[in-house]
């Protein structure tokens, strides 16, 4: 990214910021690298800031189809010394996610690792995939003279492979780069919608052992497979601007200060990782089991982590220089108690959706399930949510029951589900539970929201879900909101959502991890130190409106009615007596938060 | 007892503060010194406290970096303790 505005003294003037951008056409086998003058703000801070303004000139019925753009870019720090400065975004429309008319959702998916800084230090911003290959390709970007240099090789040798083996495969032809592959369930892109992108660690690269991290939501990974686009390489020298100041004492605020406390380990003054969420959501009956419907039997506490720590070694490990450590990896311990084999990463989402939420309770089924999941490649929230219906179904139908009859807790019947989403051998399972649910004709249990699958969080807790653009957690702050305040209030959840809520995307711009906890303050002082350009806080945060209304905009665009715009029925229709978080989510309660919300946000809309 | 209440960028927000931020509270007990918190800025209470007057369970409370369970919120203070209070709760 080359910034002309930097020493001139004048105001700000997106225009004077260039990005470079590979289009690069896999059916052609073609390759342009330009420079591209930003048209906004948007356009400097990256990810789906900018993706999304490409989606939305874009006319798609199909997700699958060769004309569904596949964006691959970074954020404005990522590559940089901001601590977690490490996420490459992948955008597209998407499988999964989709309205009732059938159209696919506009969607972007994050991940870290280091794929991302390296890509950026090749001198590439951003590549734009076309079209669909007539063999298996995959994109190699390296370092070249005068830019980056882009080129297509074959990739029939990594077919077949899963996530870990492709990367370790690569890794033996490419020294001093990092990796972006499918598994399975990518290659199986016709049944198995919900298929991730795995990127490398220095971890992984270093240890052989397989903890690669993801992008996983709305089937970013199936639309690379639907292209015949295995892999991506980014090859590069490290490249590291000498450490200011400044930055020294952000990224000391971010490994040592509140926003990441939650993710450091008890000897950083942490609590132990998003799966200290256990017990603190139990507490309330709250924590997902048997599909979202909690039991208050106790068997979920098997899974917390201190009553874990005496059976494994527990991990803390990073991305590349992240001192937040939030990887809580698994373990086998050894007689003398020292670590033995590596297992699995347990954070709170998969272990919740891919244990919990299926009745599995046993640590050694959970971690299989847990590293299945990765060594597919799927999005285990998705899967795990989708696992969850087809269990629930069987619970009530057991005459007549899904596929292989599987219930909750039967680990072998469960494990065979996985197998057969990931491999492309069960469609019903690998099209996800939208498309599931209304074939079966029982949709209020189907735990989704516009066809995208509903994290580790009850619907019955979190009315802003509806609002979430690109996943129900990581794209609208409200989550944890009842859970933490007991406010029912109809002012408190329309500022919830247009208020506060949508401010959760601003780090899918920046190209930092939301784990970083960054104030607004410490945000746009690296955004002037490392992404050099000198904006004030209101215009970063116009900017991240303007951007998350855009992805409303492309769902209206793409035939969402405000109908759609709702919980599983389940939610308002069975309340689970179990749960001790107020009960309060009536349909009148939600028809008039539905007509309150877009009071606030279609004329905001309409001023695109 | 003067004491620092360190908070997150949240309670900041709420008060109309911008990053995480700390105040220089009195209290003689770490309970009291959150009392004291959420008496200047109401708008906490709800962060802070359950109904009942028990600490609300998604919050975690820190001594001098100890963290303290909620029956701990009894332990005296001395002029210069550092109390940080965080949510316990988040995703990801
Ligand atoms: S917070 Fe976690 S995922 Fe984010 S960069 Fe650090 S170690 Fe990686």
């Amino acid at each position: 990214m080359r910034n002309l505005n930097a020493g001139n003294g004048s105001s700000f003037d997106p225009s004077k910021v260039r990005y470079t951008r590979a289009t690069i056409d896999l059916a052609a086998e073609s390759i342009a690298v330009e420079e591209v003058p930003c048209a906004n703000l948007e356009d400097v801070l990256g990810g789906f800031g900018r993706s999304f303004q490409m989606l939305m000139g874009r006319e798609v019925s199909d997700a699958l189809a060769p004309d569904n753009p596949l964006i691959i870019n970074t954020g404005l720090l990522t590559g940089t010394n901001v601590m977690t400065g490490l996420r490459t975004y992948f955008s597209a429309f998407s499988p999964l996610k989709h309205s009732d008319s059938g159209l696919p959702a506009a969607i972007w998916s994050a991940a870290s690792g280091k794929f991302g800084s390296k890509m950026k230090w090749t001198g590439l911003d951003e590549i734009v995939v076309e079209g669909q290959a007539s063999r298996p390709l995959m994109i190699v970007i390296q370092t070249g003279d005068d830019g980056p240099r882009v080129t297509l090789k074959p990739a029939d040798a990594l077919l077949g492979l899963e996530t870990h083996d492709k990367i370790m495969a690569l890794q033996t032809d490419y020294a001093d780069a990092h990796f972006a592959v499918i598994g399975p369930a990518g290659e199986a892109y016709q049944s198995c919608y919900f298929a991730a992108v795995a990127l490398s660690t220095e971890n992984e690269l270093k240890s052989g052992d397989d903890k690669c991290r993801f992008a996983g939501r709305g089937g970013m990974g199936t639309v690379m497979g639907s292209k015949n686009l295995i892999a991506l390489v980014a090859q590069s020298p490290d490249k590291r601007a000498q450490l200011a100041p400044e930055v020294k004492e952000i990224n000391k605020k971010i490994s040592t200060g509140p926003g990441s406390v939650k993710f450091r380990e008890a000897d950083k003054g942490g609590l132990g990782g998003t799966w200290s969420n256990f017990p603190i959501l139990e507490k309330f009956h709250a924590l997902p089991q048997d599909n979202f419907r909690p039991k208050a039997d106790g068997s979920v506490e098997r899974l917390f982590r201190e009553n874990l720590e005496g059976d494994f070694v527990i991990k803390a490990e990073s991305c590349y220089r992240c001192g937040i450590s939030c990887h809580k990896n698994i373990y086998e311990k050894q007689d003398d108690g020292s670590r033995g084999a590596f297992r699995a990463k347990f954070d709170y989402e998969p272990l919740n959706l891919l244990a919990t939420n299926l009745g599995v309770h046993e640590s050694e089924q959970a971690w299989q399930l847990v590293q299945l999941v990765d060594n597919l490649g799927m999005d285990s929230i998705s899967c795990g949510s989708t696992v969850g219906y087809v269990l629930d179904y069987n619970g009530r139908h057991p005459d007549a029951p899904l596929l292989n009859g599987a219930t909750f807790g039967d680990f072998e019947k469960i494990r065979e589900l996985i197998e057969g989403a990931g491999r492309g051998t069960m469609p019903e399972v690998g099209q996800g539970v939208k498309r599931l649910s209304v074939k079966t004709g029982e949709t209020g249990y189907a735990m989704h929201v516009k066809g995208l699958e509903l994290p580790a969080y009850l619907p019955e807790t979190n009315p802003g879900y509806p609002w979430a653009i690109a996943g129900g957690h990581m794209t609208m702050g409200t989550f944890m909101a009842l859970v933490m305040e007991g406010d029912t209030s109809m002012d408190y959840w329309v500022k919830a959502i247009t208020q506060k809520g949508l401010y959760q995307v601003r780090d899918d711009l920046l190209g930092t991890c939301k784990f970083a906890g960054m104030g607004q303050k410490m945000a746009i002082g690296a955004v002037q130190v490392e992404g050099g350009i000198d904006i004030p806080l209101e215009d970063l945060l116009a900017a991240v409106r303007r951007a998350y209304l855009r992805g409303l905009a492309i769902e209206r665009k793409q035939g969402y009615g405000l109908g759609e715009y709702t919980l599983p029925s389940d939610a308002f229709d069975a309340p689970n007596p179990k749960v001790t978080t107020p009960s309060f989510i009536t349909r009148d309660f939600f028809a008039e938060l539905q007509q309150k919300v877009w009071e606030v946000f279609e004329p905001e809309i309409a001023a695109l | 007892m003067s004491v620092t209440v360190a908070f997150p960028a949240l309670f900041a927000e709420r008060i109309g503060g911008g990053d995480a931020m700390e105040l220089e509270l009195e209290g003689e007990t770490v309970g009291a010194a959150l009392r004291a918190l959420t008496e200047r800025h109401g708008e906490l209470t709800s962060l802070v406290w359950r109904p009942e007057s028990e600490l609300n369970p998604v919050m975690a409370v820190f001594l001098n970096g100890r963290q303290l369970r909620s029956e701990e919120l009894t332990t005296p203070v001395h002029d210069g303790d550092k109390i940080q209070i965080l949510s316990a709760l988040e995703g990801g």
